[in-house]
């Protein structure tokens, strides 16, 4: 933990003496092909899911109803074949069509889960890191207990008791996640806080918010990306683990998670059911896995190797 | 006859952004119980000399362009690395820059002392662990303090330590990196004058890498000067010190204060050491040499022996004396 | 050294406190009302009400929360809605088995996750290096369940060699049917050991005090396992301990995809029963096994790293 609080001091840093930093970055960033090759999965991702919005929106769900979630059984467990290339389920529903609008589910609650857990975990970071002292070691001691409990187990918890709608699924696991990005915004601010530009800003009588968001925060942004985005695999990973286990988004909607789960009765008969969904999961957070590493490392090339 | 000859030395490191030529024909000969110093700007390749003596160029950057360097009429560079352990540590031992960083963190201090022992003799733990503690006397650290850890040691102390893995298979030949740069400038009196010591207690011969000029004047008996991955000149220390003929060896005396006249201001050498990527192809000194020509800017200059023993690389010297061939 | 572990395990208490007051408030906003579940649907409204003073729901939080823990501390967990007996004879009669399957994962993970980081570390950029790391990326980023399913299919039918699912029975039996699962969890910790251990050898392979061992003659193997290994492992070792966490979280699911008797596939039973009590005894008591595993591999870091080791030494003295 120590190493990683020094590497998010030494980003916070860079971040200050390059002011063309995002330039940068993103230039270091177009010649690493693999992070490139991870970032453009993840986009054509968010353009499925905004396409498949769109579709059903554009025919009022009929699209939906009638390919993604509509039984026919006639099709059932059909294996791939060139009229659906990744085979049918035990409904007769064609897989790609389920994989495709089902994209939508991961990739959303992904990244919403994961703004929450910044948000919240911003907030504490910063006070902790701003203030520091007592505040600080009662903010972290929190942090600490509630990183003794597994996440994926506090995520199990949560749904358990509190049912689960979109907003609660969200929240499981958003909750499990603060503490983490916490840690890492407070190590940011902590780098900055004492900074020649942040005195100056004082100086001139800027009160705490004002330093905190227009001063801190902006200077401490790369390393929280950076965590962020490396977060939203293990975000996706666990939504699909609670779907899963029959807890997370209901059926017939086509989560990918979900499917996998119904998929484990037709194992003997039907592999495909059960290979291509997590195939797709696991492209899908290696790919976001490929990305932040790029990013990690385009933002500062003093960590690579 | 030389006890290390280094001939023709050419060492480059293969980068990312381009070959680094780090050693340009280095020709060198350490002759036996002397202490030969080694000085010259950071960057200008004396650690690498040193490090490819002892066989330890970083493996996937550091290319042996060409040279060869002969001890005891072996040539080190064409062992294989099984004889290259034998030599190391037995024959010819090496005291790094930091003593910060240098020791095991968590090894003990004893058995790093020891290991060096047991890598060498034929010896069990206690015994290789008895030496290790007289090795520890011998540098002047209590011995009860072999089972401490380095983190325990101050910065002088851990140099002791250093010295004693150094020394602790009696090495014939003793390559001393910048042995005290890292430390207080009281703590360096002290380890100096102890390594001198021992140095004479085991006979043993030095090549004494520094960028102190007052450090070589107390420690060596002939100084070379290198810039650049090249030596500009070298001979006897009196010879060096008194009658330099190198505009870079002039340049470096004056760029550092003396007591006895009183100088308004010192003169540092102009500019900064040419990229060692790309290298001036006549004197590589030509960039920041008052006295460079033409003919310096495109030819490269040879050795040219100025006295008794005594070579510099220029053409200031040329009509004076033999080019080395 | 002794006291600095004593000090640790004090240091636990508020920590548990903690963590079973969040479990705990977590699980109270359950909707589901346990007089209702324990008298079933054909009960009044009066007989539940009166059921609910008995049992003390009405009591205020804290005071519900306080009587958990003192029942806890006294080994009692409340009693499981579905199996009428006691939450903590069900937990003990599971819990060796998750602990069984938990620690052939980290066995596995650092048995398989040490070395193959090292041997990349000592050949970066080698085809090797580039294989086992690719590998390891994909490793890391599939879902647990997943390649759960996928062993499954793959060694148990099509090459039929070990069982899909359940305990054997007997040592062989047993270590049979826990090739899959065991696996199936340490896939993941196994890649993210490999890349820590990568990473740290490299920064350690660079250490000038890998120099000054090899300036003294000492063969490259001893430099490898002396001096590179022993430094390396620090990191590794906290990685370990907090891999531990996400590996108690693939358990759950790897014990439901392989029907093993353990505490995971008991939890997941009790949610689709409503069981609240042992759904809360459940997660109480994963909590604690990675509470526990966490205060085990800070010990561990105190003995491998002398400069942590010293600081309590240090700090014993100023008192």
């Amino acid at each position: 933990m120590k190493r990683k609080e020094r590497e998010v001091g030494s980003m916070a840093n860079q971040a200050l003496h390059s002011r063309g930093l995002w330039a940068d970055a993103w230039h270091r960033f177009k010649k690493n092909k693999v992070a490139v090759a991870g970032m453009v999965f993840v986009l054509i991702l968010v353009v499925i899911s905004i396409a498949t919005l769109v579709i059903d929106w554009v025919t009022a769900g009929e699209i939906y109803n009638n390919y993604v979630t509509k039984t026919n059984l006639p099709m059932k467990l059909a294996g791939p074949s060139l009229e659906h290339i990744f085979g049918c389920d035990e409904y007769g529903r064609d897989i790609l069509f389920r994989l495709l609008w089902g994209t939508r589910y991961s990739l959303f609650i992904g990244i919403v889960s994961i703004l929450i857990a910044l948000v919240g975990g911003g907030f504490l970071g910063a006070i902790a890191g701003f203030y520091g002292g007592k505040v600080d070691n009662v903010i972290m001691r929190v942090m600490d207990v509630f990183l003794s409990i597994p996440s994926m187990v506090m995520a199990i918890a949560i749904v358990t008791a509190l049912g689960n709608s979109i907003f609660n699924l969200l929240l499981s696991i958003a909750v499990p996640q603060i503490p983490r990005l916490a840690r890492i915004v407070r190590a940011s601010v902590m780098s900055v806080r004492d900074r020649e530009f942040v005195e100056a800003a004082r100086a001139v009588g800027a009160d705490d918010g004002l330093i905190i968001f227009k001063y801190i925060i902006p200077n401490a942004l790369a390393p929280i990306i950076v965590q962020a985005s490396l977060t939203v695999g293990s975000a996706i990973l666990s939504i699909a683990g609670l779907s899963f286990l029959g807890i997370g988004v209901e059926p017939p909607a086509p989560e990918w998670g979900s499917i996998l789960n119904a998929a484990r009765t037709y194992m003997r008969d039907a592999w495909h059911i059960s290979v291509i969904p997590g195939l797709m999961i696991m492209i899908t957070v290696l790919s976001l896995n490929l990305a932040g590493d790029g990013l990690r490392d385009a933002l500062d090339p003093k960590m690579k190797n | 006859m030389a006890f290390l000859d280094i001939k023709d030395l050419q060492v480059d490191y293969v980068t990312e952004d381009g070959v680094v030529h780090a050693l340009n024909g280095v020709d060198l000969e350490v002759m036996e119980g002397e202490t030969l110093g080694l000085v010259g700007e950071t960057g200008a390749g004396k650690t690498t000399l040193a490090k490819c003596i002892m066989g330890l160029l970083p493996q996937r950057t550091g290319r042996i362009r060409s040279g060869e360097i002969y001890y005891d009429g072996k040539d080190l560079l064409k062992m294989s690395l099984k004889e290259m352990q034998k030599i190391r540590g037995a024959h010819i031992a090496m005291i790094f820059q930091d003593p910060m960083t240098s020791l095991n963190p968590v090894l003990t201090v004893g058995d790093q002392i020891a290991e060096a022992v047991q890598n060498h003799e034929n010896c069990k733990r206690d015994e290789a662990m008895k030496r290790a503690e007289e090795m520890l006397e011998l540098v002047g650290i209590p011995a009860e303090r072999a089972g401490d850890y380095p983190h325990q040691f101050s910065g002088g102390m851990k140099q002791r330590v250093v010295i004693a893995i150094a020394l602790a298979c009696n090495p014939k030949f003793l390559i001393a990196d910048e042995p005290t740069t890292a430390l207080d400038v009281t703590i360096q009196a002290q380890v100096l004058e102890m390594m001198q010591d021992l140095k004479r207690k085991f006979h043993t011969s030095m090549l004494l890498i520094t960028h102190d000029l007052g450090v070589v004047a107390q420690n060596c008996d002939r100084v070379a000067v290198i810039y650049a991955g090249e030596v500009v000149e070298y001979g006897g220390i009196f010879d060096v010190f008194k009658g330099m003929r190198h505009p870079y060896t002039k340049g470096l005396f004056s760029s550092i204060p003396q007591i006895q006249n009183e100088v308004t201001r010192l003169a540092p050498i102009p500019g900064m050491m040419p990229d060692p990527m790309d290298l001036p192809e006549g004197c590589k000194f030509c960039t920041r040499c008052q006295h460079a020509t033409q003919r310096c800017r495109e030819e490269h200059p040879q050795l040219v022996q100025v006295g008794e023993g005594h070579w510099a690389r220029c053409f200031l010297c040329e009509q004076e004396g033999k080019v080395k061939e | 050294m002794w006291k600095y572990i004593v000090k640790r395990i004090l240091m636990l208490i508020p920590v548990m406190l903690g963590t079973i007051l969040i479990v705990f408030f977590i699980m109270d906003r359950s909707e589901v009302d346990p007089a209702k579940v324990i008298l079933g649907d054909a009960a009044t409204e009066e007989t539940v009400a009166e059921l609910r003073e008995e049992l003390g729901l009405n009591d205020p939080f804290f005071v519900r929360y306080g009587r958990y823990v003192l029942d806890l501390v006294q080994g009692d967990m409340g009693e499981s809605y579905t199996y009428r007996t006691p939450v903590s004879d069900q937990i003990l009669a599971r819990l060796p088995n998750t602990l069984l399957l938990a620690s052939t994962a980290v066995l596995l993970s650092v048995v398989i996750g040490i070395p193959l980081g090292v041997v990349a570390a000592k050949k970066q950029y080698s085809a090797f290096d580039n294989i086992s790391m690719v590998v390891c990326l994909f490793g890391s980023a599939a879902p647990t369940f997943w390649l759960g399913l996928v062993l499954v299919l793959l060694f148990s039918q099509m090459i039929p060699i070990f069982p899909a699912s359940s305990m054997g029975r007997g040592f062989w039996g047993v270590l049979r049917s826990l090739v899959l699962p065991s696996f199936t969890i340490a896939i993941s910790s196994i890649a993210t050991v490999a890349r820590t251990t990568r990473a740290s050898m490299l920064e350690v392979i660079r250490q000038d005090y890998v120099d000054t061992a090899r300036a003294k003659g000492t063969p490259e193997s001893k430099i490898t396992s002396r001096h590179m290994l022993r430094n390396a492992l620090i990191p590794v070792i906290t990685s370990v301990g907090l891999n531990f966490g996400v590996l108690l979280g693939g358990s759950v699911l790897t014990e439901t995809v392989f029907a093993w008797p353990g505490i995971g596939r008991y939890v997941i039973e009790a949610i689709k029963t409503q069981d609240i009590p042992s759904v809360l005894g459940c997660v109480v008591a994963l909590s604690i096994m990675f509470t526990v595993v966490n205060l085990l591999v800070d010990i561990l870091y105190a003995f491998a790293d002398p400069r942590i080791k010293a600081q309590y030494k240090q700090g014993r003295k100023k008192r």
